[in-house]
Order: structure tokens, then C-alpha cells, then sequence
């Protein structure tokens, strides 16, 4: 009974311990489990941070760049006079047949055709200024066109260094980033060794005694807009003369590079302005009238309708302007007399 | 047969977007025209059809760039259909002319590369100096010398991702 008691302890006994080793083997085993995936998650928290910091040396240098554009821009004068839009460069077409650059801003924000566009540029002494780029040419609502100063249909009046004197400037140079300053007057001098060559310039210059200082030379200098168009306003700058060109009649040309880098251009400013009215409006008095304006026979006004004109002409002054024209082309006499009578040759034409 | 098509216009759409980038600027406005050589390759491997309607659609993309102008009248010009005449014309030549061209050497590839820019430059030139005015700022050597001096690399990368190899059978 005894030994029997005993056997089944024992027997007892052994799967006791083979319970408690078996739940030990599967506790250790947990707790193995468990150290692995805590260290598991250390290690991804730590590859976070150190994706973290690999991002943030970026964000720094991100911001460094971002910086030092921003540090330039305060450098950099915008002109306050009239309200300002910034945009991003989209695409320059410099290869096409009509050159574009075409912006991400449009409509939307208020942008309109004949804006005038310039852009951040390093002047001739090498600080920035804002350049001219072009002008808007079309404009959709998120997108806009604009024609820079190097498309071949371009032009504008800028005014010539050190002179009081306009001349205009044309896209359609020839060559590829510069533009020509063409109408320039003859008696200016833009390169000092070109001097004598050309039968308009200056007498003394053919003398050899005449020395021309680099004031009188308009190579190196800038040219501004004049404003007189009414689309750009007076004195963006545009370019540099860069050399002489070939004589146009009795003008002479230039070649201007201008200062914005069509091929580094980045960001541009728009500025809302639209084109001034012109100042001096054509007298409504002064208007012709044409009542036949297709080719044939003109329809010269009857004698009846000279008298009703004439006395008409007792009411308004000003219709003694008009010009008095003979039928074969002959200057008209003048008449000093309103009273006396018209002769009958000579009739009033409404041109 | 689809995904072919639709590789093809993202092709024409990256030989767009590459035309308007300063990427490859070589400073004084030289460039190379991506299209035109886009659509040099697809008529030489594939034949004057494909010449044909890829010059058109692709010349129909880089005139949408050159924008519209507002004239005097106040009325929008635009300049729709200037590249798409000239660039669907070479298309259709080389794919006609060429059929028995050996392309299948670098040296014939840029030589027929710089010849068919050169010419197409001068059509373009052409239809705007014919509606529009004289550009005298028009390049017509540099563009060609730049287009025929990558035309052999691209026509490699071309063949590589559309897999048209020079003895393709045409249509």
C-alpha cells in the first residue's frame, strides 16, 4: 500500500516537474519573445530617429538655400509703384520660332495681357535690380504667356544712355540672347573706334586728334525703359550696349545683352500694370471723315452742297481746316474773303 | 497594342517638356528640338503614317507653347499649326523617301538627323516668315549640329524603349 502510495508520488512527482519544466521552457520562451520584440521596436524607433535626422540635415540645407534666395530678395529693390505678382518659371522656349516663356500664374490672381513682366538680374556693377523680362501676351486662368525682349516681334522705346534721346529696341536681332537698339542718331557715339568709318560721324573724328573718353562710349552702358509706349513703365532697366551695329539709312544700331539670363530664369514679377491711355487724343475736329473709302471714282460734292458746307461754316471755325483741294490736284488759292463767292472750279473734298 | 500608343504620347509629352526645359541649354539660346527627332526616329522605324500623324500631333503640341497674341483688332492671333504642317511633312517624307536608308549606322544617323532638322527648321522658318514676319533670330545651324551630335543617342535610347529595331517592318 505503502510502496504503492510511494510509486504513484513519484509518478506524480515526475510529471509535476515535467509540467513545471515544460512551463518554464514556455515562460522563458516568452519572455524571450518578449525581450526580442521590445528590442525590435527600439530598433525601429531608433532607425525613425535616425530617418529623422537624415531628414532634417536635408530640411536644413533646404532652408539654407531657401535662405540665402530670401537674403537676396531683401537685397533686392522691387519697385512699389505699382502691385506685384511673383511667379515661377514653367518653361522658356529659346529654340522656338517665336520665343515664350511660359508662367504658373494666370488669370486667377488678376494677371491681364500687355502686363509688363521683369525678373531679379545683376546690374552692371554686379547688384541686383529688376530687369526686363517681356510682357504678358496671353493669359489663361492658371497659366500665362509671356513674350520676352529676345522674340523676334518684340519692341520698345528705351532711352539712350547719357542722352535725352529715345530709340527703339527690337527683339528681332539676329542673334541669339541679344536684342538691337535700332534709330539711334547718327551723331551719337556708341563705339569710339568706329569713329571716322562712316561718312555721318563727327569731323574732328577723322583728324586723329580726338580722343574719345570711355564717357563718350555708349559700349558697357545700360539702357532704361523710356515709358513712352504706355505698357512698360519709365526707367526698368534692360540691357547693356554691347557693340555697334550695321547702319540702318541714316541711324545707327546696337547690340544690347540684356541683363535677365532667359536660360537661368527661375522666378519673374508680374506687374499689374496695363497700358496707359495715350496722353494726346487726335482733335474730333480734325477727324477725317471718309464717306468712299473703296477704290473708284471720288464723289466730288456738288456746288449745292459747297454752299450748304459753306454756310455751315459761318457756325463751326474750325471747318476752315478742312483742305481745299482742285479736282486736277492743284494747291487750292486762298481765299481771304469768306463772303465773296466761290469760284466754281474749286470744290471742297471731304478726303 | 494600346500600351504601345500610350508609350508613344508619353514619349511625345517628355520630348515637349524637354524642349521647354534650360536642361540642355548651351548657352545663347542653343537647344536641341526633341521633337523633331522624336519624329525623325518613329518615321524611319515605322514608316511615313506614323511619321505623318506623330509630326502632327507633336508639332501640334509645341505650336499650343508659342501662345496667341492679341493683335490691334483686339482679336487673339494664334500660331496654331506652324510645326504641325512642317514636322508631319518631314514625318511623311523620311517614311516615304527613306524607306531603304541604312540607319542602322551612327554616322548615317546623325548625318540624316542633322539634314532633316535643318530642313524642318527651314519649313517652320518658312510658314512664319509667310503668315508672320521674318525671324531673324532663328536657328537653323546650331539646333541642327546640336540634334545630329545627340540624335545617335537618342535613337539608341528610342530603340531600347520601344524596342523598334532597324529591320522593323514598316507600314
Amino acid at each position: 500500500m505503502v510502496r504503492g502510495i510511494a510509486t504513484f508520488q513519484g509518478v506524480g512527482d515526475f510529471f509535476s516537474g515535467s509540467f513545471d519544466s515544460f512551463g518554464s521552457l514556455i515562460k522563458s520562451s516568452y519572455n524571450k519573445l518578449e525581450s526580442f520584440e521590445r528590442v525590435r521596436e527600439e530598433r525601429d524607433s531608433c532607425l525613425n530617429v535616425m530617418e529623422e535626422y537624415r531628414q532634417l540635415s536635408k530640411d536644413v540645407d533646404r532652408l539654407k538655400a531657401e535662405n540665402a534666395i530670401l537674403r537676396q530678395e531683401l537685397n533686392f529693390p522691387l519697385r512699389n509703384d505699382y502691385p506685384a505678382v511673383r511667379a515661377e518659371v514653367l518653361s522658356v522656349r529659346l529654340n522656338s520660332i517665336y520665343r515664350t516663356i511660359i508662367i504658373n500664374k494666370g488669370s486667377e490672381v488678376g494677371i491681364k495681357p500687355y502686363m509688363p513682366v521683369v525678373a531679379r538680374a545683376l546690374d552692371e556693377k554686379g547688384k541686383f535690380t529688376e530687369a526686363l523680362v517681356g510682357k504678358i501676351i496671353a493669359v489663361s486662368k492658371g497659366s500665362s504667356v509671356i513674350q520676352p525682349l529676345i522674340n523676334s516681334n518684340f519692341s520698345m522705346g528705351v532711352s539712350v544712355p547719357g542722352t535725352n534721346l529715345w530709340a527703339s529696341l527690337n527683339g528681332n536681332s539676329g542673334r541669339g540672347t541679344e536684342v538691337l537698339l535700332d534709330y539711334i542718331d547718327s551723331g551719337i557715339v556708341i563705339d569710339p573706334k568706329a569713329i571716322g568709318t562712316f561718312p555721318m560721324g563727327p569731323a574732328q573724328a577723322n583728324t586723329g586728334n580726338t580722343y574719345f573718353t570711355e564717357g563718350f562710349s555708349k559700349i558697357g552702358k545700360p539702357v532704361f525703359s523710356s515709358g513712352g509706349s504706355g505698357v512698360y513703365p519709365q526707367g526698368i532697366p534692360v540691357g547693356i550696349i554691347v557693340e555697334e551695329g550695321t547702319r540702318n539709312g541714316s541711324f545707327k544700331t546696337a547690340y544690347v545683352r540684356p541683363f535677365v539670363e532667359f536660360d537661368k530664369l527661375l522666378n519673374v514679377i508680374i506687374l499689374k500694370k496695363l497700358p496707359e491711355k495715350w496722353r494726346e487724343e487726335w482733335p474730333a475736329e480734325k477727324t477725317i471723315q471718309i464717306d468712299g473709302p473703296y477704290f473708284g471714282e471720288i464723289d466730288f460734292p456738288k456746288e449745292k452742297d459747297y454752299n450748304s458746307q459753306k454756310n455751315n461754316s459761318t457756325k463751326k471755325p474750325f471747318n476752315n481746316l478742312k483742305p481745299l483741294v482742285k479736282p486736277d490736284g492743284t494747291p487750292p488759292e486762298t481765299n481771304t474773303n469768306p463772303t465773296s463767292p466761290p469760284d466754281t472750279g474749286n470744290t471742297e473734298v471731304t478726303p | 497594342m494600346i500600351l504601345d500608343k500610350v508609350f508613344i504620347i508619353f514619349g511625345m509629352l517628355l520630348s515637349h517638356f524637354l524642349n521647354g526645359s534650360n536642361l540642355f541649354e548651351l548657352g545663347n539660346a542653343i537647344r536641341p528640338d526633341f521633337m523633331v527627332i522624336f519624329v525623325i526616329f518613329f518615321a524611319f522605324r515605322k514608316g511615313a503614317m506614323y511619321g505623318l500623324w506623330l509630326g502632327f500631333f507633336g508639332g501640334l503640341l509645341t505650336d499650343t507653347s508659342l501662345g496667341g497674341e492679341i493683335g490691334p483688332d483686339d482679336a487673339i492671333y494664334y500660331k496654331i499649326g506652324l510645326h504641325s504642317l512642317s514636322y508631319s511633312l518631314i514625318g511623311y517624307v523620311i517614311g516615304k523617301v527613306t524607306r531603304s536608308a541604312y540607319t542602322e549606322n551612327y554616322i548615317s544617323i546623325t548625318i540624316y538627323v542633322f539634314g532633316f532638322t535643318i530642313l524642318s527648321r527651314f519649313l517652320t522658318y518658312l510658314l512664319f516668315w509667310m503668315f508672320f514676319h521674318s525671324n531673324h533670330s532663328y536657328s537653323f545651324v546650331y539646333v541642327s549640329l546640336y540634334n545630329a551630335f545627340i540624335g545617335p543617342a537618342l535613337f539608341f535610347l528610342f530603340t531600347l524603349a520601344y524596342r523598334l529595331e532597324p529591320d522593323e517592318v514598316r507600314q
